[in-house]
């Protein structure tokens, strides 16, 4: 835990300034502003946010998440994405210990790789140590195996440009991996995005020039190791219907496949640009599509708990950001009323805290 | 090395296979048919993909006015180009001779590959030599230089590769952690 009171994590969760939070609490933006800055001690009645005041006091600390998001994305919802996944290690942690059959976290921190040779014995590792599923077959149920290693999963759902971020959340004694993603993707995208942050969460503790490419290289040789890939041009010279072979043999986008191809020296340039210009039809849509499996280990632990009802009852948690960090359904009520229908919050009571 | 024929019917067949999906999946959403002008897009348009797909050796799809429909592949092996061309449509530019242009002609020397559907969705197909004549300012006149010789006929159903071997991700409902139930997850995981 950290002395940061939770006022400010609750308004980037929200998507709300200081005078609106003031206004839900019945003071002035000053007297908020000065609790967050730390000028003044938290003595607000917190009640109708829906959080106790215990809980209101302090938040777990947390690492600063690594982004897989693109540059047009706004601060606000970079902001709620990392509040979710603070939120989502504090309830996993707390529910977790609860259920001693429920996974503590097998992941670790590694020094960061000189080089893709250290890449791909980082991924054999995560693989076969982490993941616990065979050195060379394919890992067909990937949000599983990342779950039951003890990795958090949480919904990132309406936050434009964000497809992925994670971040190591400390709580109660325990530094749990928390990956956040957004759940309208393909599954091809989605299960390369679940791997390119457990990379960052091994590998990284800053953003570096090499970092992107490096999660990227770890993900796509967990998904398929690079002796898969040599094994297919051993056979023969690959078409694109090879790929798309691989990709249903493996979960991994024929695109990830051709770059690998690439980044191992089994295409030269020329081939790769062919390919490229062959796959662009698919651009957005690839051939063998399929869905992504969501996360379930939370939400579960929610559901055998009473639900988030009763969950935010007894942890002293907003109901409905219980409802955040395990409703994986796109289907939000958004409030797109003056700002061109861009999500920028729900409608909702908040009082209550159900949804209207 | 593919023959030009098993070329055209290996994309052609599972593209009119597609189309006929992507038309139920449009009346059903709209409660209305797709048009034939789409119809005949969306089919070239997945006769492109398909070729793309397969890359069959020797032979290249070429590219110019591909957006507008236009589907050609040439014979690497002698630079002859194939133009697919539906017959009805040559039988249009026969019958308009002389008082129109035609959007898609011919390369100088080529030959055009004429298809059909019938009713029982059957693919036909044929080929003839062909070559501009006529040309005046951007109107040219196809004339064939021989009579088109039948390739062969197949039936569109059944000849695509069935799609249900996507692949599957068994479910993990976390039972055992919760003393639910037996372990539930399958063992191929």
């Amino acid at each position: 835990m950290t002395s940061e009171p939770r006022l400010a994590a609750y308004r980037r969760l929200e998507q709300i300034t200081q005078g609106e939070l003031a206004a839900r609490l019945g003071t002035d933006r000053s007297t908020v502003g000065a609790i967050e800055m730390g000028r003044r001690e938290m003595t607000l009645d917190v009640s109708n946010l829906g959080y106790s005041a215990e809980r209101f006091g302090a938040v777990p600390s947390m690492s600063e998440p690594l982004h897989r998001s693109r540059a047009s994305t706004r601060k606000s919802a970079r902001d709620r994405a990392k509040e979710l996944l603070r939120l989502g290690g504090e309830v996993y942690v707390e529910l977790a210990a609860r259920h001693p059959k429920v996974p503590r976290p097998r992941l670790q921190r590694f020094p960061t790789p000189e080089s893709f040779a250290d890449v791909a014995d980082l991924a054999k590792e995560i693989r076969v140590g982490v993941l616990e599923v065979e050195e060379d077959a394919p890992i067909k149920n990937l949000t599983s195996a990342v779950e039951r290693a003890g990795i958090v999963l949480v919904p990132i759902v309406n936050l434009p440009g964000i497809d992925g971020l994670s971040a190591w959340v400390e709580h109660a004694d325990q530094r749990v991996p928390v990956i956040g993603l957004n759940p309208n993707v393909p599954g091809d995208r989605f299960r390369l995005t679940v791997l390119h942050e457990v990379g960052h969460l091994t590998m990284h503790n800053t953003k570096s020039d090499t970092g992107e490419s490096e999660a990227n290289h770890l993900a796509r040789t967990v998904l398929i190791p690079d002796e898969e890939l040599r094994e297919l041009f051993d056979r023969c010279s690959p078409t694109l219907r090879d790929f798309v072979g691989l990709k249903r043999r493996w979960g991994i986008s024929v695109a990830a496949l051709i770059y690998g191809a690439r980044e191992l020296g089994l295409i030269d340039d020329h081939r790769y640009r062919s390919l490229q210009i062959q796959m662009a039809p698919w651009r957005r849509n690839e051939p063998e599509a399929f869905s992504p499996v969501l996360g379930g280990l939370l939400p579960r632990l929610v559901e055998v708990s009473g639900g988030p009802g009763p969950v935010g009852d007894q942890l002293g948690i907003s109901r409905e950001h219980i409802r955040d960090i395990t409703n994986w359904s796109h289907l939000r009520p958004l409030d797109g009323q003056g700002t061109g229908g861009q999500p920028v919050g729900r409608l909702r009571s908040v009082d209550t805290g159900t949804a209207t | 090395m593919a023959d030009i024929v098993d070329v055209w019917t290996s994309i052609l067949l599972p593209a009119r296979s597609r189309l006929d999906q992507q038309a139920a999946e449009h009346f059903a959403h709209y409660n209305s048919p797709m048009t034939a002008m789409a119809k005949a897009h969306t089919w070239r348009s997945n006769a492109r993909g398909e070729f793309a797909l397969r890359a069959p050796e020797g032979f290249r799809l070429e590219n110019e006015r591909a957006e507008m429909g236009k589907v050609v592949i040439v014979d690497e092996s002698d630079e002859m180009p194939y133009q697919l061309k539906s017959i009805t449509a040559l039988q249009l530019e026969i019958d308009n001779a002389g008082r129109q242009g035609r959007l898609f002609s011919p390369s100088e020397s080529s030959r055009l590959v004429l298809y059909r559907f019938d009713k029982a969705n059957n693919l036909h197909l044929s080929a003839a030599p062909a070559r501009i004549v006529g040309r005046r300012g951007s109107r040219r006149r196809v004339e064939l230089l021989e009579p088109p010789r039948k390739w062969g006929s197949w039936p569109v159903a059944g000849s695509t590769e069935p799609t249900d071997d996507r692949f599957e991700q068994p479910t993990d409902t976390y039972d055992d952690m919760f003393g639910v139930d037996e372990m539930t997850l399958s063992d191929d995981l």
